[in-house]
């Protein structure tokens, strides 16, 4: 199943045993930014930041995607290392 | 090869020769000559765009020759994917709904995790050209599965397109006082111009030219009226909050609730937090499953390129996405400006005068006082970016920036849809069903005729809803419900089909089916038929935070079925090997 002489079967298993640990563990990251930080809603919404702001308002919005991208490139540069080593390219 | 063969090169030159160009016209006074140059010279530099990285391979046309980059990539995701829409309504909605209208920006943004993790490099390294052929493929070559998935892209991207197209038309109508329908033919005309040369290359470059163009002149507009209002405190984005603090306490002086109370409005038909949660992520769910946005990931040059590329996609949405609600904020607090004063001096107001005649405002004084209240004062989402330029006071030409960088956002999101529909005619239905032997060079020639016909077909269907307040008023809700759809259907399909080996076909289209099953009736019976939400949690569940019920139906029934029919056992080894092959490093 693995391409000939690239990686091995083993190397190919063990290899996609961290890329699985790694894509579980960005998306139960992701349900930070998409759900939870907006549940307590009710309660932060008194809360007033940066001369004025309701904490509840846009700023939950803003900080969730800004999280979305730093997931996104952190997961990039992380298999992009993984795929380098496995590959032989240092 | 002359210079102009290299785009790194010949794109700032084209862009060059037009500021000199606009700015003489301007210099000279000749205000009306240099805001018609600026409208049509930005379309002229799309076609150049489009010229210079044509090509006739079919790899060139249906996948851009799988070598662009990860930044050129990003601003192209950006571009295909905020549409007339993001650029001139986004803002609008949030101004209108405000608190509420929040999952729209969580919504159509952390898709691109999910679409960074489950799907973009896979797809990418899977060696199929299109989203029907991947699904066919994964289906063990049947005939059937690739069908079913080129319907879904038809229904799906053709609806999206017909809106693009009245946001088009609805742009150069309004900025060259010509009607909007014409302004629709010139649209499809201008899509048909930059995709017909060289397909996908040609698009992706155009698109990531409009990127560029779209972002700027949203933030000239944004950055020039947040200067007028004061809130550089440092910047924008952190130093809103005192304007905000006003305009909140205006509201309350006129009897509102204030602007940031949450779930006073609703989203989409429903109600209350979750709601507001399911309408987000079905918002998230659906992108990763629109045929448009999973094309994408065919143009890339490598795996390694798809994950960076999401990576900045999403970067350069935020952009927009996260100044849109600062917009907002500005325009709301120039509305506020106007409430409580006599009706008679609020209608000589410079933008309330300039805009009333369009129809985005409107002023009624319905409690006959002769003061209007806030009520009274009805305002179209569009006008809040359009009309910000007049609103604030901004020089003349600012209008023009918006204008240029609105139809930058409509044409680029159309062109994306076109070539989706055309790869799908060309490569999913001619080549795969009607003649597989067609020559190269034939192909490419077929697919410029598909696009043809396919831009004239939607130039209609877009003057139609121009017309017709009735099937524009279909047109605008099945955009919002194509999320629903999306998720309900391709997306669980594409990622159990790269994670799960047991999914087979049976259970795949089974899971499809009953999505869409699930799906359909109740958003139709919600929007059109006045049918009473579901309640959970006592939150009324609106029809896009169904979406999140048809996805995981879906999912179910597809895990379920394919259990029931024999699991892995059911799929050849060809079909795991297809799995398989997607996840090794290249």
């Amino acid at each position: 199943m693995v391409e000939e002489g690239k990686i091995s079967e083993e190397q190919f298993r063990e290899y996609w045993g961290k890329m699985k640990s790694l894509t579980i563990a960005i998306l139960l990251l992701w349900t930070i930014p998409a759900f939870w930080m907006h549940l307590p809603v009710a309660t932060t919404s008194k809360i007033y930041i940066l001369g004025g702001i309701p904490l509840h308002w846009f700023n939950a919005a803003f900080v969730a995607v800004v999280f979305g991208i730093v997931l996104i490139f952190a997961y990039a540069i992380v298999m992009d290392k993984w795929d380098r080593e496995i590959l032989g390219k240092g | 090869m002359g210079i102009f063969d290299e785009p790194k090169i010949a794109i700032p030159g084209i862009f060059l020769i037009y500021f000199i160009v606009v700015g003489a016209l301007a210099a000279a006074g000749n205000i009306g000559a240099a805001s018609a140059v600026a409208v049509f010279g930005s379309v002229l530099i799309y076609v150049t765009v489009a010229l210079i990285m044509r090509s006739a391979t079919t790899e060139a046309f249906y996948v851009a020759g799988r070598d662009v980059g990860a930044i050129p990539i990003g601003s192209s995701i950006a571009s295909n994917w905020m549409s007339g829409a993001s650029f001139v309504s986004m803002a609008g909605a949030i101004a209108i709904l405000g608190y509420d209208g929040l999952p729209y920006i969580i919504g159509w943004t952390l898709g691109y995790v999910i679409a960074a993790v489950l799907i973009g490099p896979f797809v990418r390294r899977s060696g199929t050209y299109t989203v029907p052929e991947f699904i066919e493929t994964r289906a063990g070559g049947w005939p059937v599965a690739r069908l079913i998935a080129v319907l879904m892209l038809f229904i799906v991207s053709f609806t999206y397109l017909v809106a693009q197209l009245v946001a088009t038309g609805v742009i150069i109508g309004r900025f060259l006082g010509i009607s909007a329908i014409i302004g629709a033919m010139l649209g499809s005309l201008f899509v048909i111009l930059f995709a017909g040369t060289g397909g996908w290359r040609s698009v992706v470059w155009v698109q990531v030219t409009q990127y560029w163009v779209l972002i700027v002149a949203y933030w000239i507009g944004f950055l020039l009226a947040a200067a007028k209002a004061g809130i550089f405190k440092p910047w924008p984005h952190i130093g809103y909050g005192g304007l905000l603090s006003q305009l909140e306490a205006r509201e309350v002086a006129f009897g509102l609730k204030p602007f940031t109370e949450p779930f006073k409005v609703g989203f989409a038909g429903g109600s209350g937090l979750v709601n507001w949660i399911l309408g987000a992520l079905a918002l998230m769910l659906g992108t990763v499953g629109l045929p448009h946005v999973l094309s994408q990931f065919y143009l890339v040059k490598d795996v390694r390129t798809a994950r960076y590329g999401v990576g900045w996609g999403l970067t350069f949405i935020a952009l927009l996405y996260l100044t849109a609600p600062v917009y907002a904020i500005l325009a709301r607090y120039a509305f506020s400006n106007v409430w409580g004063m006599p009706i008679d001096q609020a209608q000589t107001v410079g933008w309330i005068e300039k805009w009333m005649p369009t129809g985005l405002i409107h002023i009624v004084d319905k409690n006959a006082n002769g003061l209007l209240d806030p009520a009274e004062l009805a305002f179209h989402k569009d006008i809040v970016v359009i009309g910000m330029p007049d609103m604030w006071g901004l020089a003349w030409w600012v209008a023009v920036v918006v204008a240029v960088g609105g139809l930058a956002a409509a044409l680029s999101t159309a062109n994306g849809l076109l070539m989706v529909m055309t790869v799908g005619a060309t490569r999913d239905i001619y080549k795969r069903f009607i003649n597989p032997n067609v020559s190269e060079e034939r192909e490419v020639w077929i697919g410029r005729g598909m696009l043809l016909l396919l831009a004239l077909i939607s130039a209609g269907a877009g003057a139609r809803a121009i017309q017709d307040p009735t099937f524009s008023k279909y047109v605008a809700l099945l955009v919002g419900w194509a999320f629903v759809f999306a998720a309900s259907s391709f997306t669980p399909a594409v990622i159990l089909g790269i994670f799960w080996k047991g999914l087979n076909r049976t259970g795949m289209i089974a899971g499809m089916f009953i999505g869409m099953a699930v799906a359909l009736p109740y958003v139709l019976g919600l929007g059109l038929l006045g049918w009473q939400p579901v309640v959970i949690a006592g939150a009324k569940i609106g029809t896009i935070a169904w979406g999140v019920v048809g996805f995981l139906v879906n999912l179910v029934v597809s895990v379920v079925v394919s259990l029931a029919t024999g699991g892995e056992k059911a799929n050849t080894p060809e079909i795991i090997e297809f799995v398989d092959r997607m996840k090794i490093p290249e």
